[in-house]
């Protein structure tokens, strides 16, 4: 399914809004990610993709300055990231198990905390705190729910949760780990539709998913890491998803389901899986 | 109604009232975030790493509140950068560091043995023995924690409920992590009077816990833990003079059986409490 909003010409502007330099970081003495270079212009919707454990989020995790540094070096917004200084003006959502659902907040209340550094210094809510944390919630759809305890809400009402806590301060880089992960079909094309949105208004995303049949294949541009944390393509995902790059990325061969008519790749709005292990496309007698 | 005029033509126990009053709700407020961020230990914990700091001050010939709250601010401190090495975990950081700070003291207790006595005060209160001059620290702390807590609500709250991403979203976390351990260190040095090293933890958890179990809302929860610690801190003072009992012990056995009923009452009342593991709570 293709949104309306993905038809849009997006405004990516050429200045790297992310410049990642010969990075090398991780927890401890063994590194997670080696010799990484990567460059996101300012505006532009990148999705990383791979297999698990090839270092996904720790990517994440080094944008916002959460995974101590080895060699080399992150800028975000011109900014030098380091573990003390995170980057300003950023929206983060992590996955939903990084955090306890039983905590005694309402909904409004954790979508609140995203906007924390922009809030004046008593606890309770300006009439501008109220009126943005409102269209925020109402954007996301889930006005209805501000005050449900958040251990009430379902997964998908998790997800948008956290979307709006990260879009509720106005950011201008939004990095989400893993969005639209365990969401249903609805769920997982509105967010993906809102994401379209913010990428057309100006906002920079860099997102990780493991689903490239219903939501890698549609973004502009993708960032492809293998089992040993490399990248090893990047570009949009007519050119990355070849037979060639997924194979090596997940460590076996893959199939491509071409169009019987014009013989390419089948269109990203194809109702079905695109891309076949060996073993699924003869099972199903492709 | 004689009953409770009586007590209160006493001096002592109006100073001891009015401090069992302030430590309960004190307890009570700091209390809502040691439970929530799962370190109900910490007070176990803290408290007798400033029993230390108490010695230790003593032998120096520094102020009480002075020596053993510094003494428990640097211990609060040791145990979260400890935490933050990741392979070490808040329980293990919180045991290790406060009963080595706890060893301090005993230690030169067996040393100096003429002082025996007053740590014993130390370590099971004595709250009958509150001065005007204590009163005034009491009430001072409470006000200023209170102050604290209010105009630092939203960033605590964040910090409490996730501080990684706390973080980055731009609250100061650390300096957030360190003002919360001053207060807590602040707050036990000013308790042990009341209370008593040994019983402390008690005073911090059990009004949390009991108000969690009957409200879901940050705010209520905060409000509501601040009561019953107050409330325990003053019926446990009356009982205790009622029936001749230890005062620090009736205020926590007080608290106890309060948790107990509302514990079997929601219990009782709402299947999906009952479904949860109480550790969650």
């Amino acid at each position: 399914m293709v949104t309306q909003a993905a038809a849009r010409p997006s405004i990516v502007r050429s200045a790297p809004m992310i410049q990642i330099r010969r990075l090398t970081c991780g927890y401890g003495a063994v590194p997670v990610l080696r010799d990484v270079s990567l460059v996101v212009p300012t505006g532009q919707f990148v999705g990383i993709v791979g297999p698990s454990g090839a270092g996904k989020t720790t990517l994440l995790r080094v944008l916002l300055g959460l995974v101590p540094r080895i060699q080399g070096e992150i800028t975000v917004g011109g900014y030098r990231v380091t573990a003390a200084h995170p980057p300003p003006n950023i929206g983060y959502v992590p996955q939903l198990e990084t955090i306890d659902w039983t905590f005694p907040v309402t909904l409004e209340d954790m979508v609140v905390m995203g906007r924390t550094p922009k809030m004046g210094p008593f606890p309770w809510l300006s009439r501008k705190d109220r009126r943005v944390v409102s269209a925020t919630l109402e954007r996301l759809g889930i006005n209805c729910l501000a005050r449900r305890q958040i251990r009430g809400l379902s997964g998908g009402q998790q997800q948008r949760a956290f979307l709006a806590r990260a879009l509720v301060g106005h950011p201008s880089i939004l990095v989400l780990d893993e969005p639209t992960a365990s969401s249903d079909v609805k769920t997982r094309d509105d967010i993906l539709s809102l994401l379209m949105d913010l990428h057309h208004e100006g906002v920079t995303i860099v997102m990780t998913t493991h689903e490239l049949n219903t939501i890698a294949a549609q973004l502009p541009w993708l960032v492809c890491m293998d089992s040993n944390s490399s990248v090893i393509a990047q570009g949009p995902p007519c050119e990355v998803f070849t037979e060639s790059v997924l194979s090596r990325m997940f460590g076996t061969r893959l199939q491509i389901l071409q169009d019987g008519a014009v013989g390419t790749p089948l269109r990203p709005d194809a109702d079905f899986q695109r891309f076949l292990t060996i073993e699924q496309a003869e099972r199903i007698g492709r | 109604m004689q009953a409770f005029v009586e007590p209160l033509g006493y001096e002592f126990f109006r100073h001891a009232l009015a401090a069992a009053t302030l430590v309960g709700a004190l307890c009570g407020l700091l209390g809502v975030y040691v439970v929530l961020r799962r370190m109900s230990y910490i007070g176990h914990g803290l408290s007798h790493s400033v029993f230390g700091g108490a010695v230790v001050s003593h032998l120096i010939g520094w102020n009480f509140y002075l020596g053993a709250g510094l003494w428990g601010f640097l211990s609060a401190l040791l145990i979260n950068a400890v935490t933050h090495r990741h392979k070490v975990g808040a329980d293990a950081s919180i045991g290790i560091v406060t009963t080595a700070s706890f060893a301090v003291g005993v230690a030169l207790i067996s040393k100096e043995r003429s002082f025996t006595r007053n740590f014993e005060a130390a370590l099971f209160g004595n709250i009958l023995g509150v001065t005007t001059g204590d009163l005034a620290v009491i009430s001072s702390v409470t006000v200023v924690v209170a102050a604290a807590v209010f105009i630092g609500y939203k960033q605590l709250l964040f910090t409490t409920f996730d501080a990684e991403i706390a973080a980055t979203y731009g609250v100061p976390t650390r300096w957030v992590e360190a003002g919360f351990s001053l207060a807590l260190a602040a707050t036990i040095v000013a308790a042990m009077n009341v209370v008593g090293v040994t019983l402390i933890a008690a005073a911090l958890v059990i009004p949390p816990s009991t108000a969690r179990l009957v409200t879901d809302h940050f705010g209520r929860l905060l409000s509501l833990s601040m009561l019953i610690g107050a409330g325990c801190g003053g019926g446990g003072m009356f009982l205790s003079y009622w029936y001749d009992l230890a005062s620090g012990a009736t205020i926590v056995l007080l608290a106890t059986g309060i948790f107990g009923i509302v514990f079997t009452v929601t219990h009782l009342r709402d299947p999906l409490r009952r479904s949860l593991p109480f550790t969650q709570l």
